[in-house]
């Protein structure tokens, strides 16, 4: 399934760049790309849509706790 | 006190703190080196620092050794350990100012921007259980009766079921004249009833309706990269690999050669740790395309993808479809012709059969002349007319082959005519002719003015017209070459025999409902006033919302501002980038110059993407 949601917090188009690297490697994540400007990740995953902003929120935080991303 | 403590953790309150160390162990400085004024460098280093080294570490945890925070960290520490302290902590100073910037910059852009798309109405008013009740807009079912108030904007794509009122699309089409509407038209979202109330049916839910659409287009958008987006990107990923290695080389290399000090190579090598961030680079130019959609939307104009508008930009020869791209598509009565009986009558009667036809033909002859006769026995033959009896009277009204085959002699004088005919018989007798014409589109000759200026150099119209009506429009509106009387499949063969002649360079327009394959053969194919047409919006690289012509030049002016400054913000970017390594390897630069003139490029460009907002219409 291919999901969308937004993310805020990021610093830089670089940072994004970094963080969807980062999500794309997670267990049940099959892609992962972020749009720094119009603030949107779009995810391809096997999760239901309660257990993927769980796993990316986690991950998210790990990269930069100001980052959060919500439906 | 929740409020200061907030406040000293943000980017501005960690600036201010570091900055009041700064300036304390500046002082202490001046009078003379002490271990003071080195707790206190310390001190403003640690404060202002502090999440960037946090950062670095957990850059570094992930093993990402190129990771900007670490470098800018290597950069501050490198530089107090080589006892440059001013440097170091101005480094790290001007850093957050820059970061502070570029957040205010883009922030605002995402505002302004986002402010241009806001034509997503919340709530809805609906009808349920006989009383009204506002609800959330996605809440609105199809089927739904909705209620819409003067000022109110339209929540879903509904037909209207009473009421009467303007409509301003201007959210949706860009066009600022509003639209009448009354009972059975069709309202999109987004659009502002004015001057009226009007009580709809909703006909889509609100995350099928056009505003939304709208909005999904302009975000997929940003997804299709252009060739300069990618190129940058693509450079980005071995810029700082690049730069780091450069350092390196800078630090090592001159000193062992005895050709100048370890600590001046050091430090100089550190400045270009401190430009090796690639943001100013990665943001120059989605920026700029972003703004450009972003202004192109504003005016009815959606790019189907940042790849769309070097093609655009590129175009010298624009083909046209005719009905309903150069004319309005609507048939309306312009005279008859050979009559033998008034004119009034005729149309009269010619209107009492017609008016039991949906034929677009047969509406233009009733909305010129209603009438009050009953008529009997109404048959629509498809492809050739009607007939029935009016009066006792055998009518009927069609076009030549129905008149051959019912064996109705028709004069000669009645088939001199550039438009097309409708021929009315009575009882067998030839009565008259009646012309029908598409009318041109008010706009559309000044558009294809306006296309020549912008440097378009040849002009085509595509038609299955009959040859006469074509090249008089084509005249009429200046263009160089007419191909009419063409099958579909003809149509698709001579766009093609362009796109051979002038590969790149070819815009289709057309109003995307049966020339979809034409759209897509296209180097840039338009879609005219397709708000509701999928199959339209599948095919074409652009697509203007309403059906003005003048929008075509628009596009154009507004696809080559958009790479100016595309490519504007990629040599300014790179040049002071590349001019700062040249000057601190020739030791001329200093830490904090490199640092802020990196950031502010970021924000210089960013600005200067935001220009494309501003830039006016292609007529003023």
């Amino acid at each position: 399934m291919k999901y969308k949601f937004t993310v805020t917090g990021l610093d830089c188009p670089n940072c994004a760049a970094k963080l969807a690297d980062l999500i794309a490697k997670k267990d049940g994540i099959d892609s992962a790309k972020i749009n720094f400007l119009t603030e949107k990740i779009t995810v391809e995953s096997t999760l239901d849509e309660k257990a993927l902003l769980d796993v990316l929120n986690v991950a998210a935080k790990k990269f930069d706790k100001a980052v959060k991303i919500e439906k | 006190m929740k409020k200061i403590i907030d406040f000293l953790c943000s980017e501005l309150g960690r600036f201010v703190i570091g900055a009041v160390f700064f300036i304390n162990a500046l002082a202490f400085d001046i009078k003379q080196f002490s271990v003071v004024s080195l707790i206190l460098y310390i001190c403003a280093l640690a404060t202002s620092g502090f999440s960037v080294y946090v950062d670095a570490i957990k850059g570094l945890l992930r093993r990402d050794f190129l990771d900007e925070k670490f470098l800018m960290s290597i950069a501050s520490i490198g530089a107090m350990i080589i006892g440059e302290y001013t440097e170091g902590v101005a480094v790290m100073l001007f850093f957050l100012l820059g970061e502070l910037f570029e957040h205010k910059a883009v922030t605002s852009s995402r505002k302004r921007i986002k402010s241009l798309l806001d034509i997503c109405p919340d709530e809805a008013t609906v009808v349920r259980d006989g009383e009204e009740t506002v609800v959330d807009a996605d809440e609105v079912e199809v089927g739904d009766t909705v209620i819409i108030k003067a000022g109110d904007r339209v929540p879903v794509d509904a037909i209207v079921l009473s009421g009467f009122a303007d409509a301003d699309t201007s959210a949706i089409t860009g066009e600022s004249v509003p639209r009448a509407v009354s009972p059975g038209s069709h309202i999109e979202s987004g659009s502002i009833i004015i001057g009226g109330a009007l009580v709809c049916r909703a006909e889509k839910c609100a995350s099928e309706s056009s505003a939304v659409r709208i909005l999904e287009m302009i975000e997929n958008a940003n997804e299709n990269k252009a060739k300069e987006e990618n190129f940058i990107t693509a450079f980005s990923r071995v810029y700082t690999p690049i730069v780091v290695g450069l350092a390196i080389l800078i630090a090592i290399i001159p000193p062992a050669f005895g050709l100048t000090e370890w600590s001046d190579s050091v430090y100089r090598a550190l400045i270009f740790l401190v430009i090796s961030c690639p943001c100013a680079l990665v943001i120059s130019v989605p920026m700029a395309f972003f703004a450009g959609i972003g202004s192109a939307a504003s005016r009815g104009i959606l790019y189907k993808g940042g790849n769309s508008f070097s093609p655009v930009a590129k175009t010298k020869t624009v083909a046209f479809d005719k009905t309903g791209t150069l004319t309005v598509g609507e048939f309306s009565v312009i005279g008859v012709l050979a009559n033998t009986i008034p004119e009034d009558e005729l149309l009269e009667y010619a209107s009492a059969i017609e008016q039991y036809s949906n034929h677009p033909i047969a509406r233009s002859i009733v909305k010129k002349r209603s009438s009050s006769l009953a008529a009997l026995d109404v048959k629509e033959l498809a492809g050739r007319g009607s007939v029935g009896i009016v009066n006792g009277k055998s009518i009927v009204v069609g076009n030549v082959l129905l008149m051959s085959d019912l064996g109705v002699n028709l004069p000669k004088e009645a088939l001199l005519s550039d438009n097309s005919l409708v021929f009315v018989s009575i009882d067998k007798n030839f009565v008259g002719a009646i012309e029908i014409s598409d009318k041109i589109k008010n706009e559309a000759r000044n558009a294809i003015k306006m296309l020549r200026k912008v440097g378009v150099s040849r002009t085509l119209v595509l038609s299955g017209d009959k040859k006469s009506r074509a090249e008089s429009i084509g005249a009429e509106l200046g263009i160089d070459e007419i191909k009419s009387e063409l099958l579909p499949e003809d149509k698709y063969d001579l766009l093609k025999r362009e796109i051979d002649k002038n590969k790149g360079k070819v815009m289709y327009v057309g109003d995307g409902i049966n020339d979809a394959p034409a759209l897509a053969l296209a180097d840039v194919g338009v879609a005219m006033g397709a708000v509701g047409s999928d199959s339209a919006i599948e095919s074409a690289d652009l697509v203007i919302m309403s059906d003005n012509l003048e929008r075509l030049p628009e596009a154009i002016i507004i696809a080559r501002r958009t790479l100016r400054i595309a490519k504007q913000n990629i040599v300014f970017a790179l040049g002071v980038k590349i001019a700062i390594m040249i000057l601190s390897a020739f030791g001329i630069a200093n830490m904090w110059l490199a640092v802020f003139a990196d950031v502010g490029v970021a924000v210089l460009a960013i600005l200067n993407s935001m220009r494309n907002l501003i830039g006016g219409r292609a007529d003023k």
